[in-house]
């Protein structure tokens, strides 16, 4: 059995930050250099009492609505997110109380950043195809705006909060295959919020949002790794470059998605981008971005397409969906 | 073994002249050598000679004489 991605939503908090309102609190600084490298004007800032378990909830209504999706057929919940609103109870438990959905329903989290989205599918995949769930629900929620501190500007022009909500069905003839994957956890010091979890709790100081990441070398694990990644994931699967119709890489600045686009050879007509508006929303970037490749018309029904995930941990991950 | 096209291009990202800069040139003197500057020479290194510089020896250099240096022991 295969696993099909079946429908997107995505959404994003209302509050926005643009390049100009970014450039009042830092009058000194050169935001239009900065956008000219990141290829970002604006983000979506969660609200203070907002959490990812909270945008969840709001994407999954939307899914439902949207696709008009029977929600009694959905059998597990995967809930991606790096900053859940909760450490204890697991936050899936608590959407498949806030959808109404049975007890029978499965629930879990999964702690991933910017190749959280494809480790999911796999997940999603591994389930599905050993009959152990027919309908999952998929929701990847961050807000890593929480994690940044004030004077941190600029980290606060990459990323953005969003969520996103994808449904998994099984299908007997397309689906989502080919993964590979990796992770360096020597180089976790790159990208980190020390305090973000107990360690925080436990330190008996005020919470200070303390996300540090030294970019430089997060770029050089970018270029590294990715383009390899590629290229063994076109031959695990059989394909070329002209075989795919579509390459969705995780959103995370245009610079360093149109050097990684030069360095595989990939058409531009075939790479798609839309972090303009958006920033780096982390695990859901990936499906935000699917989301509107497919409203314009970049992939329709029978399309195959690339998803490619990189970042925090550092991890990274790579599959195939026949749509 | 670095090209005329290659100083050319480095000059922009500094901000230079790039008949100024000779080999003892000092980077470090420069306001514009910062991670955003390190990171366009990654990418410039990366298209002419398709190898990924580190990017802390990469920022540790003082010199167009350390960076020739550097990519010079990669190719090698």
């Amino acid at each position: 059995m295969k696993a099909s991605i079946e429908a997107i939503s995505y959404y994003l908090p209302e509050q926005q930050r643009s390049n100009e309102y970014l450039k009042q609190s830092h009058p000194e600084w050169p935001i239009d250099q900065i956008e000219s490298k990141t290829g970002i004007k604006n983000r979506h800032v969660s609200g203070e009492a907002e959490f990812s378990t909270d945008m969840a909830i709001a994407v999954a209504y939307q899914l439902i609505d949207e696709h008009n999706i029977d929600k009694s057929e959905i059998d597990f919940i995967l809930f991606c997110t790096q900053t859940p609103k909760y450490l204890v109870p697991t936050n899936a438990c608590l959407i498949q109380s806030a959808l109404g959905l049975g007890q029978n329903v499965g629930a879990l989290d999964i702690n991933q950043g910017c190749s959280g989205y494809v480790y999911s599918l796999m997940m999603a995949e591994g389930l599905i195809a050993s009959n152990r769930a027919k309908c999952i629900l998929l929701i990847t929620a961050d807000t890593y705006t929480k994690l940044i501190s004030d004077e941190h500007r600029h980290l606060k022009t990459i990323f953005g909060d969003g969520a996103a909500a994808t449904l998994i069905r099984s299908s007997e003839d397309k689906g989502i295959d080919s993964f590979v994957y990796g992770t360096n956890g020597n180089e976790a010091k790159s990208l980190i919020s020390k305090k973000s979890g107990l360690s925080g709790l436990m330190s008996g100081a005020i919470y200070e949002a303390d996300l540090c990441m030294d970019g430089s070398a997060v770029f050089h694990f970018t270029l590294n790794t990715i383009p390899k990644l590629v290229r063994d994931l076109l031959e695990k699967s059989g394909n070329s470059v002209d075989d795919v119709d579509l390459f969705v890489f995780h959103q995370a600045n245009s610079y360093m998605l149109e050097h990684l686009r030069n360095k595989i050879n990939i058409p531009e007509n075939k790479f798609y981008l839309n972090l303009e508006n958006i920033g780096n929303t982390v695990s859901s970037s990936i499906p935000i971005a699917l989301y509107g490749a497919m409203k314009n018309k970049h992939w329709k029904p029978g399309s195959k397409v690339m998803l490619v995930g990189f970042g925090v941990g550092l991890s990274w991950s790579a599959c195939i969906v026949q749509f | 073994m670095v090209s005329k096209e290659f100083i050319s291009e480095f000059a922009q990202i500094v901000e230079q002249d790039p008949k100024d800069l000779h080999n003892e040139f000092d980077l470090t003197s420069l306001e514009e050598w910062d991670s955003l500057a390190a990171i366009s020479v990654i990418v410039l290194v990366d298209n002419y000679f398709n190898i990924v510089l580190d990017s802390d020896m990469l920022t540790s250099i003082k010199t167009m004489n350390d960076l020739y240096g550097l990519i010079e022991k990669r190719v090698a």
